[in-house]
């Protein structure tokens, strides 16, 4: 199969993500071939390049997990915290430091089964805090264990004879403990979750975007779906949008991944607020 | 100027004279005090207080705090303490500055959450997994909760480590008269002196007292709970795992004679040495003063890392060593390593949730 | 932070919309751009490495820049000059 002849000139080109980029001897980076992860994180670099926030302004943070190891690889302060703890060191970060653009990203497991409390309370107060919750159904790094948002029947190491749960719903949780921003994307729709993190991102509180992603080598393999395309597939094949999945019953929105914006409102940011209390206090005296 | 305050309360003024700006808590007794005091205060003086969801939470919170360069405190006992360990693990991995209140109860489990105990001695220094570096310093009483509250400010900062104070319920509760100066000299991290592309976070020259850089100041910096090369990335090789564990061990042995504290009371006629620490310590000095027997006295107030030099000293040569405190024996463990020859070892123990008394430890004498 | 970057080298392929920039050693070979390229212009060489295999269709949609988990192959759009 003969390749086209690589063209002569020089030709000088910079990819703009590579300049977010730690490019040193750890890359090529540790993700998997075809792993979801490297599509989500090329969608934050773009959307926070497009929204010309300042480099020394970000903090990227995570838990532990595949995803965790973003930060590692982002040319900014970054923050490789506890597994299931980001938000919560996060929002020590936030108050410190409110001017700074608090990001945090982590798993499914990391922030809804470990850091589940820490992710309810984080949307309550509606911290400073863009939360990217990475979904790929399973614990891939430890090997591919049932997670919070393992679809029903569906295979993992610890679930050898198909889950009995049903998935935790993170955008619901997300909703009902009061987030200002609340949208759900896959990796497929590279367009889509570009555009659901700049809109997070330029909020104000707790905004969480749910991204749906592939895990070929783990959970792929574990549910008879090894090729690269074909889990990528599959989530195409499940999505559904808001508005269609409005006309779908229960039982046919059972194994479906409704992506839009579910919560997009206004609200006072935390550290704002405790910035008006400090005031009202200090003039109080 | 004197007044009369609490152990909590002086533990509360103290960090705030002593530049803490943020505090991350959670309620519990007989620790609650700090917290409230704190959420009043800070306000005042442009700092932050949060009531997390939990003691992890709390922890978390005073790391990302002050890894955005604000110095951080926290405030909790036994159950709280328990629940924060991988936290404090996770400060002296990333060598960020916190300081953490135990003020102890009687443990384990619920325990006694109104009456106090020295049961958290051991767990002050193996808490958390791994070997790691911590300081723990342990007061006798209020006024010294002030002033050990201050310091353990200050060596976090300077040292880059999680700085533990162990009080308990009856320091914590009991009023004493404290004269507070005027003044306190108060530490401020220094930001590095060297352009970004050039500043290494974890370099040889900036393990203690030298500048390093914070969030925030465009340093791009990188914190991990991995082990990590200089420049914070995660490492697998033997060598640099040996360098990093040395490098987190370096920043207490290093600093062995600035960390010792002790009140030390030596009688050359004396056969016998007693060995305290913290409240329990008040009553093995009264029982000093109430014997005429000539006897020799040492009170750790820095716990971790142990004087096992000076204790050595001062056992050699002596009859017997008596260590009363208010759990079942784990200061008494730790004086047992440092003795030599057939010295005899006399553990004086209190374990009910009430004050060890004079009488007690006279009884042994 | 002091960081030694390392260069990694590109291969650039001349398209009649565009360019198409290609890192050789940051492709694990995934195939994901193989498979979303509506066109079917690239495909996996025996380096398991993506390559161009018929240039002249690309309609620099940037569906591969998209999909690309590692970063490794970007579209540069040339400048559509007025007629």
């Amino acid at each position: 199969m003969a390749s086209a002849k690589a063209s002569g000139k020089k030709h000088s080109f910079t990819p703009m993500v590579h300049t977010y980029l730690r490019m040193d001897n750890r890359f090529p980076h540790v993700w998997c071939p075809g792993c979801g992860i490297g599509i989500l994180f090329a969608a934050l670099i773009h959307a926070l390049h497009e929204l010309n926030i300042p480099k020394d302004k970000i903090l990227l943070a995570s838990g532990i997990g595949c995803t965790s190891r973003m930060p590692g690889y982002l040319d900014t302060d970054t923050f490789h915290v506890l597994h299931g703890r980001a938000l919560a060191a996060a929002t020590g970060v936030k108050l410190a430091r409110p001017d700074m653009e608090v990001i945090v990203v982590g798993g499914d497991g990391d922030m809804l089964a470990i850091g589940g409390n820490h992710f309810i309370h984080a949307a309550r107060r509606n911290i400073g805090i863009t939360c990217i919750v990475l979904n790929n159904y399973n614990y891939a790094m430890t090997g591919g264990q049932q997670s919070p948002t393992t679809p029903r029947d569906m295979f993992a190491t610890t679930a050898p004879y198909g889950t009995i749960d049903d998935p935790a719903d993170a955008c619901s949780l997300a909703e009902a403990s009061g987030a200002a921003f609340v949208a759900r994307t896959t990796t497929y729709n590279f367009v889509q979750l570009k555009r659901f993190v700049k809109t997070a991102l330029s909020r104000k509180g707790f905004r969480l975007i749910e991204v749906v992603a592939q895990c070929p080598t783990i959970f792929g393999r574990l549910n008879r779906m090894p090729a690269t395309k074909d889990l990528i597939t599959w989530i195409k094949g499940h999505t559904v949008t808001l508005e269609a999945a409005k006309k779908m019953d229960a039982d046919e929105l059972r194994d479906k991944i409704v992506t839009g914006v579910f919560v997009d409102r206004e609200v006072e940011e935390y550290s704002d607020r405790y910035a008006r209390l400090i005031k009202k206090v200090r003039n109080a005296h | 100027m004197r007044r009369l305050v609490s152990g909590n309360e002086a533990c509360a003024e103290a960090a705030l004279r002593a530049g803490i700006r943020f505090f991350g808590g959670y309620p519990i007794t007989p620790s609650t005090e700090i917290a409230e005091l704190m959420a009043e205060e800070l306000p005042r003086v442009g700092g932050v207080f949060m009531q997390m969801e939990d003691e992890i939470a709390s922890i978390m919170a005073i790391v990302g705090a002050s890894a955005a360069g604000v110095p951080s405190m926290t405030a909790t006992s036994g159950p709280g303490f328990s629940l924060m360990q991988e936290g404090i693990g996770y400060a002296a991995m990333t060598e960020i500055p916190v300081v953490v209140v135990d003020v102890m109860r009687g443990g384990p489990a619920t325990g006694l959450p109104t009456k106090g105990s020295q049961g958290d001695l051991q767990q002050a220094r193996w808490g958390t997994h791994g070997d790691h570096p911590v300081v723990v310093f342990a007061p006798r009483g209020v006024e010294e909760t002030f002033a050990l509250t201050l310091r353990a400010v200050d060596v976090s900062e300077r040292l880059r480590v999680p700085v533990i104070l162990l009080t308990d319920e009856f320091i914590g509760h009991m009023r004493e008269i404290v004269s507070f100066p005027s003044r306190v000299e108060v530490y401020h991290r220094q930001r590095p002196r060297v352009a970004s592309s050039e500043y290494v976070h974890y370099a040889e020259e900036n393990n203690y007292n030298a500048p390093y850089a914070s969030y925030g100041g465009g340093y791009a910096i990188h914190l991990t709970g991995l082990t990590h090369r200089a420049d914070g990335f995660p490492i697998n090789d033997a060598p640099t795992i040996r360098w990093n564990n040395e490098r987190l061990r370096a920043k207490i042995e290093d600093n062995l004679a600035y960390l010792e504290d002790n009140y030390i009371d030596d009688d050359p006629d004396a056969d016998t040495l007693i060995v305290a620490v913290g409240s329990s310590a008040r009553s093995a000095y009264e029982a000093k003063l109430l014997t005429d027997k000539p006897l020799a006295y040492i009170r750790l107030l820095t716990l971790w890392p142990f004087p096992d030099a000076t204790i050595h000293r001062l056992a050699r040569g002596r009859k017997r060593v008596v260590v009363p405190e208010m759990n079942d024996g784990q200061l008494c463990r730790e004086v047992q390593r440092c003795l030599s020859g057939d010295t005899e070892l006399v553990s004086v123990t209190r374990n009910d949730g009430s004050m060890l008394t004079p009488q007690e430890v006279l009884e042994v004498l | 932070m002091k960081l030694k970057r390392k260069a990694f080298p590109v291969t650039t392929i001349e398209e009649p919309k565009g360019f198409i920039h290609i890192y050789p050693d940051l492709c694990k070979g995934c195939e994901l751009c193989v498979v979303l390229c509506p066109k079917d212009i690239l495909a996996l060489g025996d380096d398991l490495k993506v390559h161009v295999v018929n240039p002249t269709d690309c309609i620099a949609c940037y569906l591969c820049e998209w999909h690309c988990p590692d970063f490794a192959i970007f579209i540069e759009k040339k400048e559509q000059k007025e007629s």
